[in-house]
């Protein structure tokens, strides 16, 4: 559940489609992950979880399974 | 893809050549290396902020000036952004450049020149707004107590220390009017800036060493404003002091910050772009 969320978060900032490799995106990697894109991305995340991130997660979230990573610091779950 | 390096005393030349060029032509590739050669703390931190560099050039650039004082007794760094530019072909790395510098661990961030198109990533990376009042003042001749004091040969008299330091790392802005306040062997330290404001000419305060003796002798400095600068106006930053001095402000430009634990008052002028970079008009 968390996962389809967390992909609804990249698809609606970078205008992904549903089927894109998830796991293969990174800052820089992808052209619409500009600066402006990663800011799209923190803004995306943290309405749909309902978080706030800090200055340092904000700069490390760099990949798809970095955010899972630091947003599992926010006791969010991916494991099911 | 582009490479993030740190700006260090080989690429001062070229990133002072690359600013100047594509920042602000009207400021002179020699005031921009004089930024990038500020120090403001006693231990070198190996950068003077990072560059992108691709296939040989430069083609971003965020500088940074570090500055070292103790607040409440304990030694606290800052770090003073200035001079974001990326080329447009590479805009979307800029965001390399803010991760390296905000990537420091153990400083407090300072943006003291923020602008409409940098503002929205720092809000977004926590960074705060620090009270954007000035207050106002009309100078007048009037009668004051206490003595000013500006040639700089006094001033190396009465500076000692940490003030002195101050005073010789900012002597070379000749935009900068570095001043001694007070009487007897209490003074407060002022760099001061010639502005305009509603057309007229304003002194800005960048920097007062003691806010308490600048009240007392406001005056003094007011009446020298008056007669030895011709400038009707005065103005200095709200947050400098406990409560505004004077109910008339205006609202100055945006400043941000990123700090758990610094205030508003410990963010200072010295050593940024705000006192060592020069405007229309100011370079001899």
């Amino acid at each position: 559940m968390n996962e389809k969320k967390l992909k609804e978060a990249f698809m609606r900032a970078f205008d992904l489609s549903p089927d894109r490799d998830f796991e293969a995106l990174g800052y820089r990697k992808i052209e619409a992950w500009t600066s402006v894109g990663h800011m799209r991305l923190i803004s995306e995340i943290e309405e749909i979880f309902d978080v706030m991130l800090d200055t340092e997660e904000i700069l490390d979230l760099s990949s798809f399974s970095k955010a899972k990573e630091i947003l599992a610091h926010h006791e969010i779950d991916f494991q099911h | 893809m582009s490479r993030v390096e740190a700006i260090d005393p080989t690429s001062i030349e070229e990133t002072a050549s690359f600013l100047h060029r594509h920042l602000n032509s009207r400021i002179p590739i020699e005031v921009w290396a004089g930024i990038l050669n500020l120090r403001g703390r006693k231990i070198e931190t190996g950068n003077a902020g990072f560059l992108l560099r691709y296939q040989g050039q430069v083609v971003g650039v965020y500088g940074a000036v570090y500055a070292e004082r103790k607040v409440e007794g304990r030694n606290e760094v800052f770090c003073n952004l200035h001079s974001w530019c990326v080329l447009e072909a590479h805009r979307s790395e800029s965001m390399a450049l803010l991760r390296a510098l905000l990537g420091q661990k153990g400083l407090h961030f300072y943006a003291p020149t923020t602008s409409p198109l940098t503002a929205p990533f720092f809000e977004v990376l926590r960074f705060r707004y620090l009270d954007p009042r000035l207050c106002m003042f009309f100078n007048l001749p009037r009668p004051a107590r206490g003595q000013l004091v500006s040639h700089p040969a006094r001033l190396e008299k009465i500076f000692q220390a940490e003030t002195r330091r101050i005073f010789e790392d900012h002597r070379s802005f000749p935009w900068i009017e570095q001043l001694a306040l007070g009487e007897k062997d209490q003074w407060c330290h002022l760099l001061l800036r010639k502005r305009r404001w509603k057309g007229l000419g304003c002194a800005e305060v960048l920097y007062l060493e003691n806010p308490a003796l600048f009240l007392r002798y406001r005056s003094r400095l007011q009446r020298w404003l008056f007669l030895h600068r011709r400038l009707p106006i005065l103005r200095v930053e709200a947050r400098f002091f406990e409560q505004p001095p004077s109910k008339f402000t205006a609202i100055g430009h945006p400043q941000m910050v990123l700090s758990r634990s610094m205030k508003g008052r410990d963010f200072l002028n010295l050593y940024t772009d705000r006192v060592a970079l020069a405007t229309d008009g100011e370079t001899p």
